[in-house]
């Protein structure tokens, strides 16, 4: 054995020398196999840190020397062998106890031809079957009036609907059954963000503290869950703040805390993203898919939003909904599986006439002018490498390029 | 993206989002890990919830220039150190 890391060490020193980016990941993996000081361990990772953010070469060569003088003593603290553990066989006894406990995936909510009519409009909603599981993010998409909003309200309970049947298997609630849903009941277990935030008398803190409380979270956990989802959503700088002193963005967050500190097992939150700016559109989308993905406490996911390359992104299933019916209901990789053409957008300040000319040539389907881009419809056996080579060839600038064969985009145009 | 119950894939991740400076995303990530795997949850909970605070008021001290470079440099260190042997404590 000592013989074996003493082979490695004087590879990985060379590895180190030589790239030592790349050998600063490997000390890393190398720490993790062999230190049984978990000071080394955490060196190791600084150690990569600090290379990362050296200013100048000198710093990085100082780090180097450091990184090679951590490779002896990992080598040193191995053969002195403490007693304690190297931390990759700790993980390994640790996954043991993890092994058997499988991520939930109930469904929490499910629907079969489910719809809702206004008389006075003319408008219904129709033909809804949903399946919402712990764990998974469904995206609601479709343009303004399209039943979104209706759909999210009678999975809500702030609508009734008038059409099909619903049901919370998770929370054995069916409205078929004689007793239909007991609302109050599911409403202790759904979350509702609605579009318009209603707004929030008194500070961020008393608010999360008065949902965790009247959603049964008492005493320590009542304070530890609010602190835990301020901090996990970055609020507190904000915690004293009132509503008006809010931005749209924050509002936003805060509402979203406000449904997450009692650990919904199903949020429902429609169109999140049109007051936050593209950052922080990102970092909601990724604590919605990482919040939903919890081990310990799971939640379904039903979002609406217009910015449907991020929707996609996250989610795993897409409802696209036109003039209220189901136009594509299926996983975000199934989008465009049958598909008879590709579709490309393109920005150019390219005239259509020229454009038409040069694509002839990969016998153009359809071309059509989509607000700043066109719209390219080309057979499925051209390629978006191809078009660009050809486009560049003819020497148009190409400003803005996206492949949306797969994309639920396509079904907008 | 790591299965939720895959435990060495997600301590990998966080351990890589250290090294590589993005410590706000590791952070997040960290408190995941541990409501996901901690056994003795509440302590565990309020010690991530404190590193988390610490390094928020750290980059507000660092955005507004009260405190020197090399005072935040040694407190982050500080603070990944805490961070670190949290998740071994988790896994522990």
């Amino acid at each position: 054995m000592n013989q074996e890391i003493e082979q490695v060490a004087a590879k990985l020193c060379l590895g180190i020398e030589a790239d030592p980016k790349e050998g600063s990941t490997l000390l890393m993996g190398f720490a993790n196999t062999y230190a049984l000081d978990s000071r080394l361990r955490h060196s190791a990772l600084i150690l990569r840190l600090n290379y990362t953010k050296a200013p100048g070469d000198e710093q990085r060569r100082r780090v180097l020397d450091e990184m090679l003088d951590l490779v002896g003593d990992i080598v040193e603290d191995f053969k002195n062998g403490t007693g304690a553990e190297p931390l990759d066989r700790a993980i390994e006894q640790a996954e043991r106890r993890y092994q058997d406990m499988a991520p939930q995936r109930d469904v929490v909510f499910g629907s079969e031809n489910l719809g809702k009519a206004y008389p006075k409009s003319g408008f219904r909603l129709r033909g809804i079957e949903l399946k919402l599981r712990l764990g998974e993010i469904t995206g609601v998409v479709g343009e303004n009036g399209n039943g979104k909003t209706t759909l999210f309200r009678l999975v809500a309970g702030d609508l009734l609907h008038d059409q099909g049947s619903m049901a919370f298997p998770l929370l054995k609630q069916e409205s078929s059954t004689k007793k239909g849903i007991d609302w109050v009941k599911v409403k202790e277990e759904i979350a509702y963000v609605p579009q318009e935030l209603p707004k929030v008398y008194g500070t961020l803190e008393e608010n999360l503290q008065y949902e965790a409380a009247i959603h049964g979270i008492l005493g320590e956990d009542n304070l530890r869950e609010v602190d835990f989802i301020v901090e996990r959503l970055g609020l507190g700088e904000h915690l004293e703040k009132c509503w008006s002193e809010l931005s749209g963005g924050f509002k936003l967050r805060f509402a979203l805390a406000r449904a997450l500190v009692w650990r919904p097992r199903l949020l429902i939150i429609d169109e999140p993203l049109a007051n936050l700016d593209f950052k922080a559109q990102q970092v909601v989308l990724k604590d919605l898919r990482n919040l939903a993905d919890g081990l310990r406490y799971p939640m379904s996911v039903l979002i609406s939003s217009q910015h449907l390359h991020e929707v996609e992104a996250i989610a795993d299933r897409i409802l696209f909904l036109e003039r209220g019916r189901v136009k594509f209901n299926g996983l975000v990789e199934q989008m465009g599986e049958q598909r008879r053409f590709n579709t490309y957008e393109l920005g150019t300040d390219c005239e259509e006439q020229e454009l038409r000319g040069y694509l002839r040539k990969l016998k153009l389907h359809q071309i059509q002018r989509s607000g700043v881009a066109y719209v390219i419809t080309v057979p499925l056996e051209v390629t978006h490498r191809e078009l660009l080579q050809l486009l560049l060839s003819e020497g148009v600038e190409v400003e803005y390029f996206r492949d949306i064969s797969r994309s639920i985009k396509q079904l907008f145009h | 993206m790591a299965s939720t119950n895959d435990l060495s894939q997600r301590h990998q991740q966080i351990q890589l989002l250290f090294a590589d400076d993005n410590i706000s995303e590791a952070i997040k990530r960290l408190m995941d890990f541990v409501r996901d795997f901690s056994r003795d949850n509440a302590d565990d909970l309020n010690e991530v919830i404190v590193i988390s605070a610490s390094y928020n008021r750290l980059n507000k001290a660092e955005r507004r220039g009260t405190t020197g470079f090399d005072e935040i440099e040694q407190r982050r260190n500080k603070l990944l150190y805490q961070a670190l042997a949290l998740m071994d404590g988790v896994i522990a």
